[in-house]
Formats: C-alpha cells, sequence, structure tokens
C-alpha cells in the first residue's frame, strides 16, 4: 500500500487554546497521512480535539506548531490567497445541516456560492447550469432550486452542504460528523452517496465521527483519538479485529450492537471521568480511566509504536 | 404475564397550527406489565415523544386534539384533573428527557432538586429524612453523596444524566419514560447510564418505556419492542420476534435494520429505505409507508391494512395479510 | 431555464403576510404613510415662503376656523399648514438620524463580533463610555459645541444613538457568529466584507429593521426636546418641538398653539412605536404574548 501517493500528511500537529484557567490541549502531537483515494476514519468522543484537527488541516484554524502538507507542499500557515487557491482542492462536509446552511440563500444560492467567490464560471447560464449539475448529482429535486432551506429537511439539508463542498470539483474532503444528525435510513442515503462519490470522483476522506458503526463501514484506515492524541492507528478491519488499546477495546465494548445475542449483555464500564484537557497531567492521558494503569504510564508520555505492519499504538503494555 | 400497568387504546393525537392538522399519532394501542421494559423506536416525527408525552398528560393544551384512552392503573389518565395528573407524574409516573444539559436548573444545587421532588411527595416526613433519602439516591446512581452541594455545571454530561434519573427515581416510580435518555452522550457514557438503569430497574421493579432510535440499545435493553411509522405502531412484538430475521418483518423494519452499518460484519452497502417519512399535515392514502415500500402492491396505495398479529408479534402490512390467509 | 421551480417565498414575504392580517399595524401604517405623503407634497398644500414662514399682523392669534383649521400663532401663520412643513423636519430627524446611527452601529457591531479579541473590546469599552452618557445629555453637549441647527441637530441624534444600536445588534451578530454556515462561508475563502455583507447582515436584517422603528419615535421626540430648549431647529422654520415652545407663552388664552403641535408629535411617536411592536411580532410570531 505505502506505493500509493500520499496527499495529506500531517507531522506532530499541535493546537492549544487559551483560557482563563490555562493552555487547552485541542491537538496535541498528532501525526499521520492519508493516501490518495482512501479515507481515513478519525473517532472519538466529545471534546478529543478531532474537529479541532479536522480543521487544522484544512488550515481554516492554523495549527499551533507542526506541520501540514497537502501534495508535499506546506500549507499550515497560509495567506488569504493561498487560503482561498487551496480551496479548490480541499473542502468541507459539516456536522449540523440546520446551522450550516444560510436560511436567508436560497438552494442555488447556497450551492452556487464557491463557484462565485472562486469566479470561476464564464456566464450566468454557466452557473446554472453547474448548480444544476450538482444539484442532480446529489439527488435533490430541481423544483427545490429556489426554496429557502427552513422548507428541507435535514437530509436534503445535508445534500445541499454536499453539493457545495463538491462545487470546486476538490480532491481532498474533511467530512466533520456528516450523518450524525440525521436519522438512520437518512444516514444510510448519504453514505452511500458519499462512497459512490468517493468512487467516482476519486475523492479522498478525512471521515470524522463518533459513531463507529459508521466509521467502520466507510473507512479504510482508522485513528481512535482520546482527549488530543491518537491511541491507536490501523486499517480498518484490523482495527476491529484486534482492539489493542484499552481505550479502543473500551469503545468497541460500548457500542450497543442491534443484534438479539447482545439482549442484556454488561459492557466492561469505564471508570472515571474524562480528564480535563486543561494542562493534562504527564503521562498517558488515559492512565485515570484505564483498567491496566502501571506506574509507568502516569510518568511518561506514551509514544505511537507499531506492533504488527500499519498497526499502530501508544500503550506501554504494547509493542515493547 | 404479569400485571397489567399501562394500558393505551386507539391513542389518537392531532395538532392544530395555523389552521394546519398534523396527524402525529394515529390509533395507536400498546400495552405494558409492571417491570417490563419496552423500547419504542423510530424516526424523528414519528410520534415517539407525542406518544410519551400523553401518557404523562402533557401535551399541549390548546393545539393537541386527542382521541382514544390511556388507561394506567386503570385511570384514564387523559381525562383526569391536573391535580390528579400532579399526584401521578413523579410519584407513579416520571419521565427523562433527551439533554441532561437543560433539564437541571443551574441555580439549584444538585441535592436541592433531588430533594424538592422527594419532599413533593413525602410532605409529613422531615428534614432529616429528605436530607438521607438525597444521599441514598445519589448513591444509587454512583455519584458520592459530598457532591449534593455543588451546582449543576461543576458535573459532566453523563453525570448530569444519572443525576435526571435521580431526580426520576426519587419517589420509587411505577413506570420510567426515558425519552432519547442517551443521544446525547458519547458511547462510553453511554453504556454507564445504560449499565446503571438496568440495575435500579431489577433492584426496584420499575417498568420502563425507552424512546430511541438507536436499535443497539433496544437489543440490549429491552423486553418489548415497538416500531412507529408516521404516527403508527406498524410492528411491535417481543426483542426475540422483532430482531430474529427469519420472521417476517414489515418492510420499513427491514430497511430499518439494512440502513445501520454492521460492526460485527463488512457490508460494502447498505441497503437503505429511498424517500422521506411523509408530512404528518398531508399522510398518504392507505398503507402510510406505501410511497417508500420497494414491494408496494395496488392494495397498499388504497387501503390501510389491517394488524396482522401472531404470538403476541404484531406486524401491519398488506403482505402479512396475504401470507394469513394463504 | 425550463426548470420547474417552486415558488420563492423569502422570510419579508411571510412577514407582510402577518403583519396584513394585524389590523393595528395597518392601521399605524395608514398613519405612518399619510404623515410621509404630508411632507413629500406639503409645497403643494401650502406655499413655504408665503403661508408658513411669512408674518401676517392682521391675523395673530386666531383660534381654529374654516380658513385656518388649526388657528395662527403669535406672527398669524397658519398652525396647520406649519405642521404639515414641520412633518418634513420631524421625519427628517426621525429617519435621517435613526439610520445613519443604525447603519454606523451596524458596522461598528459587524467588525466587533467578526474580529472579536481586541478590536470587539475596545470598540465595545468605547461604546460603554458613551453609554453610560444618557443619549439626551450627548446630544446636548454635541448641539451646544456645534451650535443651533438643522444638521448639527441630526449629528447629534445620530451620535447620541450610536452606541445603543452597536450594543444590540453586536449581540445578535454574535449569535449568528456562531452558525456554521459562517464558517462554511470562510472556508470557501469568502472574504471578510462578503461574509459580513452577504451572510451577517441579512440574518440580522429583522433587528436592525426593529431598531430603526423602535428608534424613529425616540429621536423625533428628542429633536422636538432640543427645539423646544433652544438647541435644534432654529425658527422661523416649522418643526414641531419649536411650535409647542413657542406656544407655551399663550397656552392659557391660546391652548390651540401647544394642542396641535402636540398631537403631531404624539401621533407620529405612537404610531411609528405600534407599527415597530406590531413589526416585530410579525418578524417572531412565537414571542408574541411573551415578555
Amino acid at each position: 500500500m505505502s506505493d500509493e501517493r500520499v496527499l495529506v500528511k500531517v507531522e506532530h500537529l499541535k493546537k492549544y487554546f487559551d483560557t482563563p484557567r490555562g493552555k487547552l490541549h485541542a491537538v496535541d502531537d498528532v501525526s499521520f497521512e492519508i493516501r490518495k483515494g482512501t479515507t481515513l476514519g478519525v473517532v472519538g468522543e466529545s471534546g478529543c480535539g478531532k474537529s479541532t484537527l479536522g480543521r487544522a488541516v484544512l488550515g481554516m484554524n492554523p495549527a499551533t506548531e507542526g506541520h501540514v502538507r497537502y501534495n508535499g507542499k506546506d500549507i499550515t500557515h497560509q495567506s488569504h490567497r493561498e487560503f482561498k487557491e487551496s480551496r479548490r482542492q480541499m473542502q468541507m462536509i459539516f456536522q449540523d445541516p440546520y446551522s450550516s446552511i444560510d436560511p436567508k440563500k436560497t438552494v442555488s444560492e447556497i450551492i452556487a456560492e464557491p463557484l462565485k467567490i472562486q469566479k470561476i464560471y464564464k456566464s450566468r447560464k454557466d452557473l446554472d447550469a453547474r448548480v444544476i449539475e450538482l444539484m442532480e448529482m446529489v439527488g435533490l429535486d430541481l423544483i427545490y432550486m429556489n426554496t429557502y432551506p427552513h422548507e428541507l429537511d435535514g437530509g436534503r439539508r445535508q445534500r445541499i452542504g454536499i453539493a457545495r463542498a463538491l462545487a470546486l470539483k476538490p480532491e481532498f474532503i474533511v467530512c466533520d460528523e456528516p450523518v450524525s444528525a440525521l436519522d438512520v435510513s437518512i444516514q444510510a442515503q448519504i453514505l452511500n452517496m458519499m462512497m459512490d462519490f468517493q468512487d467516482e470522483l476519486h475523492l479522498t476522506y478525512m471521515f470524522i465521527t463518533h459513531d463507529l458503526s459508521v466509521v467502520k463501514h466507510i473507512s479504510d484506515e482508522i485513528m481512535v483519538l482520546y482527549l488530543g492524541t491518537v491511541v491507536e492507528r490501523a486499517p480498518s478491519d484490523e482495527l476491529f479485529e484486534h482492539p489493542t488499546h484499552p481505550y479502543t477495546k473500551a469503545l468497541l465494548d460500548a457500542i450497543p450492537v442491534p443484534e438479539l445475542s447482545y439482549h442484556g449483555v454488561e459492557p466492561q464500564l469505564l471508570k472515571g471521568e474524562v480528564t480535563s484537557p486543561i494542562n493534562p497531567p504527564q503521562g498517558c492521558r488515559f492512565a485515570k480511566r484505564c483498567p491496566y494503569v502501571t506506574k509507568a504510564c502516569t510518568e511518561n508520555m506514551q509514544e505511537l509504536r507499531e506492533i504488527s505492519p500499519n498497526h499502530f499504538v501508544a500503550c506501554c503494555q504494547f509493542g515493547k | 404475564m404479569g400485571e397489567k400497568l399501562l394500558e393505551i387504546k386507539d391513542l389518537s393525537v392531532r395538532y392544530t397550527t395555523d389552521g394546519v392538522i398534523a396527524h402525529a399519532v394515529n390509533h395507536v394501542n400498546l400495552e405494558l406489565d409492571k417491570g417490563e421494559i419496552l423500547g419504542i423506536v423510530g424516526e424523528t416525527g414519528a410520534g415517539k415523544t407525542t406518544t410519551a408525552l400523553g401518557i404523562l398528560n402533557l401535551l399541549p393544551r390548546y393545539t393537541a386534539q386527542t382521541d382514544g384512552e390511556i388507561l394506567f392503573n386503570g385511570v384514564n389518565v387523559l381525562r383526569a384533573s391536573e391535580k390528579e395528573m400532579q399526584k401521578i407524574r413523579g410519584e407513579h409516573i416520571s419521565m427523562i428527557f433527551q439533554d441532561p444539559m437543560t433539564s437541571l436548573n443551574p441555580v439549584y444545587t444538585v441535592g436541592d432538586q433531588i430533594g424538592r421532588v422527594v419532599k413533593i411527595h413525602n410532605k409529613e416526613k422531615g428534614k432529616e429524612f429528605v436530607e438521607q433519602r438525597v444521599d441514598e439516591i445519589l448513591n444509587l446512581v454512583g455519584i458520592p453523596a459530598e457532591r449534593k452541594v455543588e451546582y449543576p455545571f461543576n458535573f459532566s454530561g453523563g453525570m448530569k444524566q444519572r443525576i435526571m434519573i435521580a431526580i426520576a427515581l426519587a419517589c420509587n416510580p411505577e413506570l420510567l419514560i426515558a425519552d432519547e435518555p442517551t443521544t446525547a452522550l458519547d458511547v462510553t457514557i453511554q453504556a454507564q447510564v445504560i449499565s446503571m438503569m438496568r440495575s435500579l430497574q431489577r433492584e426496584l421493579g420499575t417498568a420502563v418505556i425507552l424512546i430511541t432510535h438507536d436499535l443497539g440499545l433496544v437489543a440490549n435493553f429491552c423486553d418489548k419492542v415497538a416500531v412507529m411509522y408516521s404516527g403508527e405502531i406498524i410492528e411491535s412484538g417481543a426483542i426475540e420476534q422483532i430482531f430474529d430475521s427469519t420472521n417476517p418483518h414489515h418492510p420499513y423494519v427491514v430497511g430499518l435494520f439494512g440502513s445501520i452499518p454492521k460492526i460485527t460484519r463488512k457490508t460494502k452497502r447498505l441497503t437503505p429505505i429511498e424517500g422521506l417519512m411523509p408530512n404528518p399535515a398531508s399522510l398518504p392514502e392507505g398503507c402510510k409507508f406505501h410511497p417508500r415500500c420497494p414491494y408496494c402492491m395496488d392494495i397498499c396505495k388504497t387501503e390501510e391494512p389491517e394488524a396482522v398479529i401472531v404470538n403476541d408479534h404484531l406486524i401491519k402490512c398488506h403482505r402479512c395479510v396475504r401470507k394469513e390467509e394463504a | 431555464m425550463n426548470v420547474q421551480t417552486m415558488k420563492k417565498r423569502g422570510q419579508f414575504a411571510e412577514v407582510w403576510g402577518r403583519l396584513r392580517k394585524n389590523k393595528l399595524a395597518m392601521i399605524s401604517l395608514s398613519v405612518l404613510l399619510l404623515i410621509c405623503m404630508a411632507a413629500i407634497f406639503a409645497d403643494l398644500i401650502a406655499n413655504y415662503n408665503n403661508i408658513v414662514i411669512k408674518q401676517n399682523g392682521a391675523e395673530r392669534l386666531m383660534a381654529p376656523c374654516a380658513q385656518h383649521w388649526f388657528g395662527t400663532d403669535e406672527f398669524g401663520r397658519d398652525i396647520f399648514a406649519r405642521i404639515i412643513h414641520g412633518a418634513r423636519m420631524a421625519l427628517l430627524m426621525g429617519f435621517g438620524a435613526t439610520i445613519i446611527s443604525v447603519a454606523a452601529g451596524l458596522i461598528l457591531a459587524c467588525v466587533a463580533s467578526y474580529f472579536g479579541g481586541v478590536v470587539d473590546m475596545v470598540i465595545m469599552r468605547v461604546m460603554d463610555v458613551l453609554n453610560s452618557v444618557p443619549a439626551l445629555v450627548i446630544s446636548l453637549a454635541i448641539c451646544s459645541g456645534l451650535g443651533a441647527g438643522t444638521w448639527q441637530l441630526i449629528v447629534a441624534l445620530s451620535v447620541a444613538g450610536i452606541p445603543i444600536h452597536t450594543r444590540m445588534i453586536r449581540s445578535n451578530a454574535l449569535g449568528v457568529m456562531g452558525n456554521e454556515y459562517i464558517e462554511a462561508a470562510k472556508s470557501q475563502g469568502a472574504s471578510t466584507a462578503s461574509v459580513i455583507f452577504s451572510h451577517m447582515v441579512p440574518n440580522i436584517a429583522s433587528i436592525i429593521i426593529i431598531q430603526i422603528t423602535s428608534t424613529v419615535a425616540t429621536n423625533i421626540l428628542m429633536g422636538a426636546t432640543l427645539s423646544f430648549i433652544g438647541l435644534g431647529v432654529k425658527p422661523p422654520r416649522p418643526e414641531w418641538g419649536l411650535m409647542l415652545s413657542s406656544g407655551t407663552d399663550y397656552m392659557l388664552k391660546n391652548p390651540h398653539m401647544v394642542i396641535f403641535p402636540g398631537i403631531a408629535i404624539i401621533l407620529t411617536a405612537l404610531s411609528v412605536n405600534t407599527f415597530g411592536d406590531c413589526l416585530r411580532d410579525a418578524f417572531d410570531p412565537k414571542l408574541k404574548g411573551k415578555a
């Protein structure tokens, strides 16, 4: 797999926020790469820094330290012009189909916005044709062209968001929980559509979610985040077959599976509450909740180690 | 079969706003025994929450009209006076809501808020009794009793939801209605909350109605399931019947299972239900699912299917009616 | 294009639909329109130089009669004609000053909420300082600094209104800033100006309109007050506050000199306020009956 071209390469990315109580370590020393045409799933619970990471990769929220390389070019700190230029390659799909769409714009205006900002249409007719093409692509009935979003349901709104992200024909899309606000039947429609687009348009996704079953379905590789640090990274099947980090195991264990054999099954519970990401203590961030915690865990930060090909774990119990 | 606790007979709820009538719940029948756990599954707008609010007689008075009966211990709550209802709510039926962040009052301590509920229902008891009961309840939900003097903002989402459950259970209700209690929580926290609900349920013998869109949660926690679509129960039965794919099922239920990515198996492609749930203000003729149904027949477009019940497994679909006849 | 589409039905069409059903809104709107018509066609109703400002010793202090509907003042000028021409002044002060101050407030508020941080802090602290002085006192200070006169008055009223508008609009703009569509526009590389004008402003338009209608009446009253104490419009220009002021000397014997300008002020302020209230209800029907 290593001969495939690396599209996005993130090196020791850190993103800290200043808060009245100290530095909030939203993303702390994260490195990974995404190969062209594949999907990297980023999983974690609320507050683990997954959305911040996605925005930092896109340059919307520049990193405190570290580098983001896109096609080999360092895009960590861009001027406004470079940023605008790079939007033709990289786009984002947002989580909330209700707040990510301007209620005062019609559907066609929303979809046309990226094209207008980049001024890449020849005439009004050209623009309309492209909007119609995009609407057909994402399965939006053309009768909605001039309607305002408040008349549409969440699924249709999310389709608008996807059409907007596809308008500039990007290669790389960061999807920030694009289906978690939708009902399951709609969620499946959108997931199928996104996977079809990946095949047809050769898209590369960074798919951020808290839903493990969704991430398993769509990802080639999965990265598990815990409080801003990567605890495990592996190819999708490998991660689900051999989860290694105690947090990954607990996470997998906690998902309720819609099958009869899971009736009444008690998952292994994590004790304790999450450590604060503000001025976090030395050592493994998960130590407070880890059932296998040792003295070594609280002393040093755990490095990611490769325990089998392409399977990385940050835990001192493994990979020695 | 245990003792009957709740019986919903032919319940219909309509909302009228600006002259538009929305049929939120249509002819729903449900039964719940003491100590049973029922899961109500459905998508947004299927009428789950409306049904639950009906049980507590908390539907908005001026916009909602109800038909049918909701019998709780033989009392029709829809016709009960506000005074009777206040006694029933909290003492006999409690409800927990989806958002733990807004359900607690930020200006009172957690102990105060639990104590208030205890006090309302134990008026003659003294202050010490209330304090003692508050400590007991907090311990029950796994929160140290010393923390009762703290305000809600000191607690995390999962803890707040456990406190909400503590308040709901403060008077040992016979029925607990949990409306999407874990939707706003992370999976590991959800597991803690569900596990706590289960042990409390076993300890206290409370009957539970769990309203959710998560079939996994239902498989894990419930004894019985009712699947709602467009305000109707289109399939219901014991969890063994619903989750057994060899049984006949309503096409919507099949579609719902096909829409969930499986964590235990690799599926290349999901098989979703195409289309959208109809607008409750303009429901289709005949079977309400027919515009989205892959097996739609002519009869589905004109006639509403009768419910077919085999061993308490109810399905409302013309295909099942045919099979019965054949 | 031959694509069949659903009809555009924006928020303003909906608001107008709701407004049309409200009797109070329609009455106050008609009164307002009447006043506007009077202001626009004032010259057709009465000649400015010959009737409005020309003194006529023979017809001093006449009570209302068929020839002079509202009577005449101490210089024999027709009060009806002066009130009609005074409407121009009132609307200029009311709407002119309001629009200037709301526009300034809008720009400051958008800049403050878009950039946040230090920019926000500096703008808002300056507004706090201005806000700590009553608006009337600020206008008084400006008027006495610049001297009496129509334009000076409008400047004074505009400046006095800026802090309150900035504050109101900023709090709403901050709410809009929190939406993902602002981030989405930024993530497309949209410029600051285009984010502010094409996303932020349309989404706070309802607040802006409400701000304008609720301030017009205040400004008319404040302008009348300043003219009343001799700091605003200079005589012989017809201005309602000024007419009220000069009428007080003759009030006991010739009450019509204060009654008619007084009614004009009250009617205008009342109808603008009522219409503003109805407009607010129409924008947010859920709000009605609450707080």
